[in-house]
């Protein structure tokens, strides 16, 4: 089978880096995946103290936050970025940047990662101002995001050399996927570069005594929802490139496809003030055409539904499926021997809630009984805790297998991960919907005041809820301590195979592609329409932020007197 | 694309379609909306206070600050229209009237207001669902409705 497959050798120090990029997130998902466990416990009432082993729970749930939904996400985009332009352009990454990018990555990481770990930047993964963090923790958080634009930088070159030499060809799928991906990121992450370095820096340095609220909130949210898609679309090209293969079938519409990573790249950024309804000072009718925006973004969301389940229905199919669903049963959902078909089908099997959750949230008024409270947690661990969480695991033992060149070891036990996950998701997040709906708050030690019996503020009719997450909590940390397992025992076994040589399935169109002259085939045109989009939904918003009578001193968690002022009185 | 594909497509953008008009129409034809956006003459208090307007209305000015709201415990009408106001003395609060879609941040630097009428008698809670620092669990206040 190896010999004649079409694989792609990376360079020792490529491989060196990649294996870095992998391993070094999975193992900080360690300490992430523990906390997630550990919040269920005290949002049951399970443990009732403000911390357990060392850990607060509001610093545990930074760094399950920063750990799990930033580092993670981003190394692995990063990675999977890295192997797609190798594999697909089939040329060696540019060594120099590539250390460069992972080196800033790495030290920005551990930078961030000492004053959480000492409790100095207990302000949550949306580290809302004026509670401030430690500058270290800003600090890091930069270099990591500029490391992961150097990646991006350093793909360009690659991929106008092969546009050169390929005349007449479109890119391939998955390289215009992620390409989609890291220009959305890098749009995305410039208004967080802007709030970051020119009010949040400044200001935890002492430099400026006070900031702006609504600004930096409203910049926050402008990077926010963008986020999500940069977590998503690695998944899509995953779903659309090598699922249909590996299940045994082809992509039902390449066309289709490419035009669905369009229009994530025009709708996923206006759409950031859907998570600011429920904040004043801005004027209903912007809220309204977010609210429009982020209905937009999900018609390329269905149109993925549609056509990875065309294509898993043509596997089904080609593998001798009968009937009108008589494909479902025929996929390989337990075929050991290519795990990422359980991690990806597991995946979708969560994100249908995930997806239609979502529409919940995006919906103006809707969102009035939902705000904030746990309901919002139940929906996004359907999402980024679903079918991103589950593809990057897989794909992230996958990559490492193949530069190690050694074989995944336990493979029984390696599809088992994904199906355990989803089954404990299904008990986590409908309890924490449920118990959002019943008014629970979210990013709340529940324990110490409404699950304490003994409190005034216990609230009994939250106590189903909060068991139920937390029985579905402990069924999650165990599939994630299996998949560890077969982590260990895969990087404990001899190598079998040279090491390096990429490799991913790749699904041909049943429709036919796209021809470099059609739109769908260029960028730069829907590029422009994205930024003249970002500019008329942005332009009113920002300036009714800017009309902010008053700004903030900063403030430590602990203590409600302004940091300024403690500074003085020493 | 094929016609499948177009089909899908079009009744997947029409359901949406039809959904935000729903949206639209409860927020115009019942008054289910978002909090307005009050002018910036409106500037942040410090002080909480009931006041009740000679029409009976009542006006109910809620400071949050680490890590209690101020008034704590407040008495309301039932099936009156109680107009609250929301400001933030320190930090980003959240203000969850529990059963209600007053559901609020409460930022430094702005106003935010929401109506609510309750029409069962009952203690309803006040939540906080921001984090806001160390006690954010316990910040919590009661609106009791007679």
């Amino acid at each position: 089978m190896t010999s004649t497959r079409e694989t792609f050798r990376v360079s020792p120090l490529s491989r060196t880096l990649m294996i870095i990029e992998v391993a070094l997130p999975i193992a900080l998902l360690l300490l992430g995946v523990y906390h997630g466990f550990m919040q269920t416990l005290y949002r049951a009432g399970i443990i009732q103290s403000s911390s357990f082993a060392g850990l607060n729970y509001y610093q545990g749930l930074t760094l399950h936050g920063v750990i799990n939904a930033v580092v993670l996400t981003t190394f692995f985009g990063v990675a999977f970025g890295n192997a797609v332009m190798q594999y697909y352009l089939r040329r060696p990454l540019i060594g120099w940047v590539h250390a460069t990018s992972t080196g800033m990555m790495v030290i920005g990481t551990l930078t961030a990662a000492v004053p959480m770990l000492l409790g100095l930047a207990d302000v949550l993964y949306t580290f809302y101002p004026p509670l401030r963090a430690h500058p270290a923790f800003y600090i890091g958080a930069t270099l990591l995001v500029v490391g992961s634009w150097m990646a991006f930088w350093g793909w360009l070159p690659l991929v106008r050399e092969w546009m050169r030499e390929n005349p007449g060809q479109p890119l391939p799928l998955a390289v215009t996927g992620m390409l989609v991906t890291f220009i959305i990121w890098f749009l995305c992450t410039i208004p967080l570069a802007i709030e970051v370095l020119f009010m949040l820096i400044p200001w935890s340095m002492g430099w400026v005594e006070t900031i702006n609220i609504p600004m930096a909130r409203t910049l926050f949210w402008f990077f926010g929802h963008p986020l999500v898609y940069f977590w998503l679309l690695p998944a899509y090209v995953i779903y659309y490139t090598i699922l249909p293969k590996e299940a045994g079938g082809k992509l039902y519409s390449a066309y289709a496809a490419r035009l669905a990573f369009l229009l994530f790249l025009v709708f996923s950024i206006p759409v950031g003030l859907h998570h600011q309804y429920t904040e004043p000072g801005f004027e209903r009718f912007w809220k309204g055409v977010h609210a429009l925006l982020t209905f937009a973004v999900a018609i390329p969301s269905f149109m993925t539904a549609f056509t990875v389940a065309a294509s898993l229905e043509y596997a089904g199919v080609e593998r001798g499926a009968k009937g009108l669903f008589g494909w479902m049963a025929k996929l390989p959902w337990f075929d050991a021997n290519r795990p990422i078909v359980a991690y990806s089908l597991a995946g979708l099997l969560i994100f249908i809630m995930g997806g239609l959750t979502g529409i919940v949230n995006a919906s103006y008024n809707l969102n009035q009984t939902i705000h904030n409270t746990g309901f919002i947690s139940g929906h996004f661990h359907m999402t980024v805790g679903g079918p991103v969480f589950l593809i990057i695991l897989g794909m992230s033992l996958e990559l490492f297998s193949q530069l190690t060149g050694k074989p995944i070891q336990g493979r029984g036990w390696n599809i088992a991960v994904p199906y355990l996950w989803a089954l404990g998701l299904y008990l986590f997040s409908p309890a924490m919907m449920i118990g959002g709906l019943l008014g629970q708050p979210r990013r709340t030690n529940m324990g110490l005041s409404y699950l304490d019996p003994s409190s005034p503020h216990f609230r009994l009719d939250w106590v189903v809820t909060s068991y139920l997450a937390a029985i579905g909590g402990a069924v999650m940390l165990l599939a994630f301590l299996i998949y560890v397992g077969v982590w260990i025992a895969t990087a404990a076994a001899p190598a079998r195979e040279p090491a390096g040589e990429l490799y991913f399935a790749t699904a041909e169109s049943l429709h036919p592609d796209v021809t470099t002259t059609s739109l769908v085939a260029k960028l730069r045109p829907w590029l422009v329409i994205a930024i003249i989009l970002i500019i008329i939904s942005y332009w009113a918003p920002i300036q009714q932020a800017l009309r902010t009578s008053e700004s903030a001193p900063p403030y430590s968690p602990d203590n409600p007197v302004p940091l300024v002022r403690i500074q003085n009185e020493k | 694309m094929d016609r499948v594909e177009r089909i899908t497509l079009m009744i997947a953008s029409g359901l949406l379609g039809l959904f935000f008009l729903a949206l639209l129409a409860a927020a115009k034809l019942q008054g289910i909306n978002v909090p307005p956006c009050l002018p910036p003459s409106v500037k942040p208090f410090s002080q909480g206070r009931l006041d009740t307007l000679p029409d009976g209305r009542r006006q109910l000015f809620f400071v949050a600050r680490m890590w209690r709201f101020e008034p704590e415990i407040v008495e309301v009408p039932v099936n009156k229209p109680v107009d609250i106001f929301l400001s933030a003395a320190d930090v980003t609060h959240g203000f969850y009237l529990s059963w209600t879609n007053a559901n609020l941040m409460a930022i430094p630097g702005a106003v935010n207001a929401y109506t609510v009428k309750l029409e069962k008698p009952g203690v309803y809670p006040i939540i906080c669902h921001e984090y806001c620092g160390s006690a954010h669990q316990n910040m919590v206040a009661y609106l009791i409705a007679k």
